[in-house]
């Protein structure tokens, strides 16, 4: 035993002086801030798994998420620039190029040292690589939600579908229109009482959606909501000032003063709690909503997992679904398609698939050595084997995951990390992670491309924050909301939208549409 | 008074005014209480809550919550964070407020005035997060519990209650002392010290709970795991997945993610306030007195 114990001893004494002599030099430094669920201690394991393959001392620069640039801007203010960090808010990609402190990225350095990174965005995300552009040049490579690429569900009472004598999902705004009467009117939970709604204020997504608008987003808590910005008749137009809103508003005004809208509707379907949740369609209020996603809506079984062994067992259900279900099991719900209106135009709402910009030091301009070591690792998310990126994102295999079906590319956390969310962030894992657009294959995408929800999505033109928009930002929406409440609520009639728009476009809106309609010349001319 | 003479008959408006106090008491403490009452309630459902309505009763009732919070190892290490800091911060605090208030509120100590303006000056004009944290980088003490504690060691305001308080008290006790031959440090801590229960027990509950509830700094100035504050993990318990955005981004990790229940957020929330909670009832009895009589001679 001791005898082995020597041998060992002395193989890793010789293995040391040969790695010791093949590296030759002192291993280079690389601090990374990125995002993290815990905080990541600095000789983590996954940190020296990928220092030791790429020649590289890896040092968490711990940054909470909850005040992610709050902290990064102290760091930065102190001269503390990380060689690697993402933005949290893609908005701020200009302001920190503006203020020196992301380096410029090289095209042939992309293209040498991760060709596979840019393969993937490039076949995936087309078009998102560009939006890292500042004035021409490359600073942030953008992080592409791929699951986003799912619009926004419709989720409808299909037991009180049934009761009001309904079959078949509406498929145009018409034939919603004429269910959410009927919801609202013929008494679908059968009460005897008239306390009953069509929608409230996430449903009304589906009625500009119909016109192939997205003129809020009211679901981002605490942030004032995103900008977004469509083409209409090849100009860039805010969707908050399009000239369709006004057919939608007539349409929803009615149905206030017909009792279809709920009128708790200003306040929101959200009442605490979890985010995702929506109170007034899980007790019974209304009849149909678009919160959250797709899979907080999953009942039970509507879609078939891989269980540890192998085998297919029935889904889980999503955050709402198991709400439903433990009020009354008899609750039925279904998904259904986005909204055909009398414009011709069909769509809803779907979240930004640009989620966060990573960007480099301004000190690796300098250093190009340093750049090609932080691709590297960059380009390890992107190789084509699911093992390989995936030992990045989950840690070692079969230490912490085993890989359940390679189809699907189904994994199962090995206990206790099946219940430890945080275990990645601790061994460092998050800390080399980005994230790529990947095609989805899991169960549950699956079943959401078989609701058809990967079209139909209305893209928002422009995902990053424009300066001039992002100035007025707070005000021009606060103002919009005021506008279409007045007029919903009918305290103003339909024609004080034309009032609205004109004094929208005089507050800054339309320097921000100046601005957004430059912006999109630029890179449409250009990409 | 009036239980010394017996009881006073109490006139028809004096009946009306007790009788809407009580009122008025009873509801200001049942607003106060309820939200507490509430979170209780969550932490021991199983459910959201959320969705039960106004109820003192919890939804599936479970201790579950609270198994998760005490085995999460997170917890225990700061937990121990949070002991450390309150309880060397809040000696130390009183330690030097005192020794700072006492010659301060001597008349007889040279440029007085100046020196206490100089302290004061501190509460309306501050250096600012950036220059706070350049100083506390440049003196070595990131990662270090000293990082928490030195630079709130002496706040101004616990500084002029001290003061004013040690103002009232009387000179002849000190020259008394000194005639049976006492020195001022003697003085200070067998004279002066006693005299100043109310006033010590007041600043040191103040202290320790500013200690037990700050966070910010260790988000700042701690970079190490192992050195984080309950208030802390708390914080990123309850904030987890708490919009869109968040949910997005800890998606992106595991798909079909559980976060966290509202109820485990709620025993998070329990865990971390109730020992400081204990400590109000040991020091109520000094607590008013010593505020009054800090704060009312200038």
């Amino acid at each position: 035993m001791r005898r082995t114990l020597r041998k060992l001893a002395g193989v890793a004494a010789i293995l040391a002086c040969v790695s010791g002599a093949a590296y030759g030099q002192a291993k280079m430094s690389i601090t990374l801030a990125n995002y993290q669920i815990e905080p990541t201690e600095a000789n983590a394991e996954m940190l020296k798994v990928y220092g030791e393959k790429f020649g590289a001392d890896f040092v968490p620069v711990n940054i909470d998420n909850n005040k992610y640039h709050e902290i990064l801007n102290l760091k930065l203010a102190a001269g503390e620039v990380p060689d690697f960090f993402y933005l949290k808010e893609a908005d701020k990609l200009n302001s920190y190029v503006k203020q020196g402190v992301c380096a410029k990225i090289p095209m042939d350095m992309l293209t040498k040292y991760a060709p596979n990174m840019l393969k993937v965005l490039n076949d995936n995300a087309p078009g998102y690589l560009a939006m890292g552009k500042v004035k021409g040049s490359l600073y942030g490579i953008p992080a592409v939600n791929a699951p986003n690429a799912f619009h926004i569900p419709l989720v409808y009472r299909t037991d009180w579908m049934k009761k009001v004598g309904v079959t078949k999902m509406p498929t145009t705004l018409a034939e919603f229109e004429s269910l959410m009467y009927k919801f609202a009117k013929n008494d679908p939970d059968g009460n005897g009482k008239n306390d009953t709604y069509g929608l409230s204020q996430d449903g009304l997504n589906a009625v500009f959606g119909a016109y192939g608008l997205v003129p809020f987003d009211h679901n981002s808590k605490g942030a004032a909501g995103t900008d977004y910005w469509l083409l209409s008749e090849g100009k860039v137009v805010n969707a908050a000032i399009h000239p369709d809103v006004k057919k939608a508003l007539a349409l929803i005004q009615k149905w206030y003063k017909d009792g279809v809208l709920d009128p708790e509707f200003i306040t929101g379907e959200n009442q605490g709690g979890y985010w995702a949740l929506s109170h007034a369609f899980i007790k019974g209020r209304i009849g149909f909503t678009t919160r959250a996603n797709y899979y907080h809506w999953a009942m039970p079984g509507v879609y078939n997992d891989i269980a540890e062994d192998g085998s297919k067992s029935p889904c889980q259900p999503g955050a709402n679904a198991k709400e439903i279900g433990a009020i009354d099991p008899k609750i039925t719900i279904g998904l259904g398609p986005s909204l055909k209106g009398p414009t011709g135009k069909q769509g809803i709402k779907k979240y930004n698939m640009l989620m966060n910009f990573y960007c480099f030091g301004k000190q690796l301009e300098k250093d190009p050595a340093k750049m090609a070591k932080v691709l590297q690792f960059m380009e390890e998310n992107a190789n084509p084997d699911f093992i390989v990126r995936n030992t990045i994102k989950d840690g070692t295999q079969n230490k912490y995951w085993k890989l359940l079906d390679a189809d699907t590319e189904t994994v199962s956390y090995i206990p206790p990390y099946d219940k430890d969310t945080g275990y990645v962030s601790r061994i460092g894992a998050t800390l080399l992670r980005i994230e790529l657009p990947f095609p989805m294959k899991a169960p549950r995408e699956q079943w959401a491309y078989g609701l058809g929800y990967d079209k139909g999505g209305i893209d928002n033109l422009i995902q990053v924050g424009l300066p001039v928009a992002t100035k007025y930002k707070d005000d021009l929406m606060k103002m919009r909301d005021d506008a279409y409440l007045k007029i919903i609520t009918g305290a103003k009639p339909l024609s004080y939208y034309d009032e609205y728009v004109k004094n929208y476009l005089a507050a800054g809106g339309k320097d921000a549409q100046k601005d957004a309609q430059a912006y999109y010349d630029e890179m449409s001319g250009k990409s | 008074m009036s239980a010394a003479k017996g009881r006073v008959r109490l006139s028809g408006s004096d009946t009306a005014f007790n009788f809407f106090n009580y009122v008025f008491m009873v509801l200001m403490s049942v607003t106060t209480l309820y939200p507490f009452v509430f979170l209780l309630m969550s932490s021991l459902s199983g459910l959201d809550i959320s969705l039960g309505g106004f109820s003192l009763l919890p939804r599936d009732f479970t201790f579950e919550n609270y198994g998760k919070v005490i085995r999460n190892p997170a917890i225990g290490i700061g937990y121990w964070n949070t002991i450390q800091r309150t309880v060397l911060g809040t000696l130390l605090s009183l330690l030097v407020t005192f020794c700072l208030a006492w010659p301060l509120a001597k008349k007889t100590f040279p440029n007085r005035n100046f020196w206490t303006g100089l302290i004061v000056f501190t509460m309306f004009f501050s250096g600012g997060m950036i220059p706070s944290y350049l100083l506390v980088r440049q003196l070595h003490l990131i990662d270090t519990v000293w990082s928490l504690i030195l630079p709130e060691l002496v706040t101004a305001y616990n500084f002029v209650i001290v003061r004013n308080y040690m103002q009232t008290i009387p000179n002849s006790m000190e020259e008394s002392a000194k005639m049976d031959g006492a020195n001022d440090i003697v003085i200070l801590f067998r004279i002066i010290l006693p005299v100043c229960k109310p006033i010590i027990a007041t600043i040191a509950l103040w202290v320790a709970v500013a200690h037990w509830n700050s966070w910010f700094d260790s988000m700042i100035y701690i970079t190490k795991a192992s050195g984080q504050v309950v208030q802390l993990v708390m914080r990123r318990i309850v904030l987890e997945g708490s919009d869109q955005m968040t949910q997005m981004m800890a998606e992106s990790q595991r798909q079909g993610l559980i976060i966290a229940p509202e109820g485990l957020k709620a025993a998070t929330i329990m865990v971390t306030t109730i020992p400081i909670l204990c400590v109000y009832p040991f020091v109520q009895k000094y607590f008013v007195k010593g505020v009054m009589m800090g704060s009312l001679k200038g």
